[in-house]
């Protein structure tokens, strides 16, 4: 897919005349934004964009990419504008890492960029000017914008940016993109270098000099794709340099042509045969031409740098006092997204039950009633009730980013979550979990790399969310006698789930991060931001962003997925009554019709009766029966089956469904009583017990374990970008449930449990 | 431990520096790791898988630079460093490739 073709759809849209747009757009000029991790990037891309960027993702990776236009003073036209995904470096071991050069220097897909903003932290210039170097070798149309000049000058620091301009050779901009500075100046050298590009061209700042290190870049050089550098020699050069420093015999980077691999790592290790190191050379020659000109950019000794971090870095990393306030602060996101979402959530389900209940009202009965309340109505309230969660969560997790605590979580939880593998910034994603998986899964973007995020995301789903919890709660009331009080027993258990969920979670993290995810291994080098005060726009962009993407992209596949759902037990509809039901259903029909007085519980129980022969009669039932043999072994019938189907659209499903296949009325299982009650009395066809303590932990334990959650798998698919990972998590959980039900229930048979 | 970068001892082949390491003494270099928190030193010596020695690089960790040992985290595993004007969170075992020589004058 190419640049250009992913633009298309944002570009119609944008334009009062979609297709007159898509022609003009299509041949504007393209400016990427380039830079560090925490340099503003995206703050400043929102600036230009006007906040209205548009989110999108590299083809085939996990890594978003935000689009945009930028009106330039005095163009007719407007450019547009993507975001490079922050990186210190061009040089690349993954496909994830490779996308910055690839995107910067137009390779395979790409659309080679008129000209790079690069935008650096004018705090840490030594730093952040690696990656400019990297980029000028290249040979491409530069503009640096030096962002956080602000906090430059609270350091008592100042920047010259002529000096640093006249160093660099191509133009300079100072600006803060928190308080919106500098904006126009940086819009009018885009401009500049878009009409005369020799002015952002100065060549390459460094290049070897040690005359064996020359050579091993001039044979490397030989053997980069011409198609790669346009006839442009410098380029060559650069690209020769990128392959010395990326390739070796382990990287995953695709797309790359075989004699130039080949060459980088032969003419590699023939310089460093006498125990040289080429790397050490290349990276010490930049680091070396920036130290020699440091001096020249900023004034000032700069000793208030670090202040106030180190004053809050002091309490909030401090042994005690930090993690004090650390638990605080967790405790404080977990009550939201577990209680305080509450509220939201319930008012939610208030407003699309009535909504649901008016339209069955003003509607004719029928296929498409049916269809417009159970599938739509349901399917579009079982999306928005998400979102609650979703934006605390990313209110939190946008303001721990913001402020740099983030990092600061991760240093404090870094020996923990790494003993079973896992990143320190996947304990609030797995945190969350004990909410709802669903926002989890989409808090693994706070990690960088591809291994961390997905390694988390398949294991979040494992934790026991608040979805399970009327499950347990039905299941844990069947297994005690009825007799007696057991609170106690009854709370113990279900602490014993929490603790059954979090240790089978951490042992999945630990057995996937050894083997899975095994290759990937270059371990995290985290920055430690200062703290900085997050930007209330900013914050409010990302949950809104966030929401907007799981409505449009997740949202689409959970609504499809409940229409199917309600097809899938509702249909085909059409049952042979058993005779007392059918003489019952005529009764009811006789009466309504010779317009007599009926008892209003008798018509409520009968229709209940009818709407479970209907449902035990439904595709549903069917798959019920068919599965049966398979969930025989864990103890449970083919009614229990219709039930684990049923609870693929939410877990707490499960409830509902059973009442319906029970033949009870819904509202009446919803007091818990009627159900447990009918739970406690179901027997198997030979008489014996149904629900015993054997078959309620077996069910238990299935619910903990297995994947029962479409609205998870819709998440995954949409941030993983593909059917492939929801599908291993699908199979793997499904797998660990079944294995471990089967042990439960046999091993509780053993016991005498059944 | 999850992560198998070799120990520096257990990588006799990784390169070890060539370029000058300006000041170099006579004593025997210490792991960065090994220093107490709020020291600083030069660092003579990166050491690892290459993929992972050379990011180190990039971000400026090169024989001859100060690195300032900021803190340890409280549980362990990780230490703070501070290298031109920034500052970085790697794990111990990492951080057991880089090898420095004591400033005499110890604080910054």
């Amino acid at each position: 897919m190419s640049a250009s073709a992913t633009d298309a759809p944002n570009c119609a849209r944008d334009g009062e005349n979609g297709l007159v747009q898509l022609e003009v757009t299509d041949r504007a000029p393209l400016v990427a934004v380039a830079g560090n991790p925490n340099t503003g990037k995206t703050t400043l891309f929102n600036r230009l964009t006007g906040h209205r960027a548009k989110v999108g993702n590299y083809p085939g990776v996990t890594v978003e990419r935000l689009e945009g236009r930028l009106t330039l003073p005095g163009h007719a036209r407007s450019a547009r504008i993507v975001d490079v995904p922050g990186t210190y470096s061009l040089a690349a071991r993954s496909v994830e890492e490779q996308i910055a050069l690839w995107s910067i220097c137009g390779l395979g897909a790409y659309e080679r960029p008129d000209a790079v903003v690069l935008v650096v932290d004018g705090t840490q210039l030594e730093r952040n000017l690696y990656l400019v170097l990297q980029v000028l070798e290249l040979d491409l149309p530069v503009v640096v914008a030096v962002n956080m000049v602000d906090e430059l000058l609270e350091q008592e620091r100042e920047l010259d940016a002529d000096a640093l301009a006249q160093d660099l050779g191509v133009p300079v901009v100072a600006l803060s993109a928190l308080r919106g500075s500098g904006l126009d100046e940086l819009k009018e050298a885009v401009a500049g270098v878009l009409e005369d590009p020799a002015r952002g061209r100065p060549g390459a700042r460094w290049s070897p000099d040690e005359p064996d290190a020359s050579t091993v870049v001039e044979r490397v050089a030989a053997a980069v794709p011409d198609d790669w550098c346009a006839g442009d020699a410098e380029r060559r050069r650069a690209l020769a340099l990128w392959s010395l420093l990326s390739v070796d015999d382990e990287d995953e980077l695709e797309g790359l042509p075989e004699p130039l691999r080949r060459a980088a790592i032969d003419e590699r290790a023939r310089y460093e045969a006498d125990g040289r190191c080429l790397e050490q050379y290349l990276v010490a020659g930049r680091y070396g031409w920036i130290d020699a000109h440091a001096e020249r950019w900023t004034r000032g000794a700069g000793d208030l740098a670090r202040k106030v971090t180190d004053r809050v870095d002091a309490l909030l990393l401090h042994p005690l006092l930090g993690f004090a306030t650390f638990l605080a602060l967790m405790t404080v996101l977990f009550q939201s997204l577990f209680r305080w979402a509450d509220p939201a959530i319930g008012a939610v389900e208030e407003v699309f039950g009535a909504l649901g209940a008016w339209a069955e009202g003003a509607l004719p009965a029928g296929f498409l009633r049916d269809l417009l309340v159970e599938g739509v109505i349901a399917g579009v309230g079982g999306v928005i009730v998400f979102l609650p969660q979703i934006l605390l969560l990313f209110l939190f997790v946008a303001i721990m980013e913001g402020t740099g605590y983030m990092a600061r979580v991760a240093f404090l939880m870094d020996r923990v979550m790494r003993s079973v593998g896992l990143h320190g910034r996947a304990f609030v994603p797995m945190l969350s979990g004990y909410a709802c998986a669903i926002p989890a899964v989409m808090a693994t973007r706070t990690m960088e790399r591809r291994r961390d995020r997905m390694l988390t995301m398949m294991v979040v789903p494992l934790m026991t969310c608040s979805a399970r919890l009327p499950v347990y709660a039905l299941l844990i009331a069947a297994v005690f006698p009825v007799t007696g009080d057991h609170g106690f027993e009854q709370g113990l258990l279900m602490s014993a789930m929490y603790v059954f969920s979090t240790l089978v979670a951490l042992a999945a993290a630990a057995v996937l991060g050894r083997t899975l995810f095994k290759g990937e291994h270059a371990p995290p080098i985290i920055e430690m931001p200062p703290y900085r005060l997050p930007r209330p726009l900013g914050v409010l962009r990302v949950m809104a962003e966030r929401s907007a993407l799981f409505v449009r992209e997740a949202g689409t596949v959970i609504l499809a997925c409940t229409i199917g759902m309600w097809l899938f037990l509702s249909f085909p509809g059409e049952v042979e009554h058993s005779p007392e039901v059918a003489a019952d259903l005529a009764r009811v029909e006789a009466a309504q019709a010779a317009g007599e007085p009926l008892d209003d519980a008798f018509v409520t129980q009968v229709e209940a009766r009818a709407d479970g022969e209907l449902l035990r009669g439904s595709y549903a039932g069917r798959l019920g029966h068919a599965i049966e043999p398979t969930i025989a072994p864990l103890g449970f019938d083919w009614q229990i089956g219709i039930g684990l189907l049923g609870a693929f659209a939410a877990r707490e499903v499960f409830v509902s469904t059973m009442a319906v296949v029970y033949g009870m009325d819904e509202s009446a299982a919803e007091e818990g009583d009627a159900l447990r009650d009918e739970v406690r009395a179901r027997t198997r066809p030979d008489g014996s017990k149904l629900y015993t303590p054997a078959v309620c932990l077996s069910l238990m334990v299935f619910f903990a374990l297995a994947c029962q959650c479409m609205s998870t798998l819709a998440v995954v698919k949409r941030e993983t970008g593909g059917y492939r990972w929801p599908a291993f998590m699908f199979v793997y959980m499904t797998v660990l449930a079944w294995v471990a039900s089967f042990v439960v229930y046999q091993s509780g048979r053993l016991l005498g449990f059944d | 431990m999850t992560d198998g970068i070799p120990a520096p001892n257990a990588a006799p082949n990784a390169a070890p520096s060539a370029a000058p390491s300006p000041g170099a003494s006579a004593a025997a270099p210490s792991a960065l790791a090994d220093l107490p928190s709020g020291s600083t030193a030069r660092l003579v010596r990166v050491e690892g898988a290459r993929a992972f020695r050379r990011r180190l690089m990039e971000l400026g960790l090169l024989p001859g630079t100060e690195v300032r040992v900021v803190r340890r985290a409280p549980l362990g595993g990780v230490v703070e460093i501070e290298v031109r004007r920034c500052r970085l969170s790697l794990r111990l075992t990492e951080a057991a490739g880089l090898f420095v020589e004591p400033n005499a004058g110890g604080g910054a």
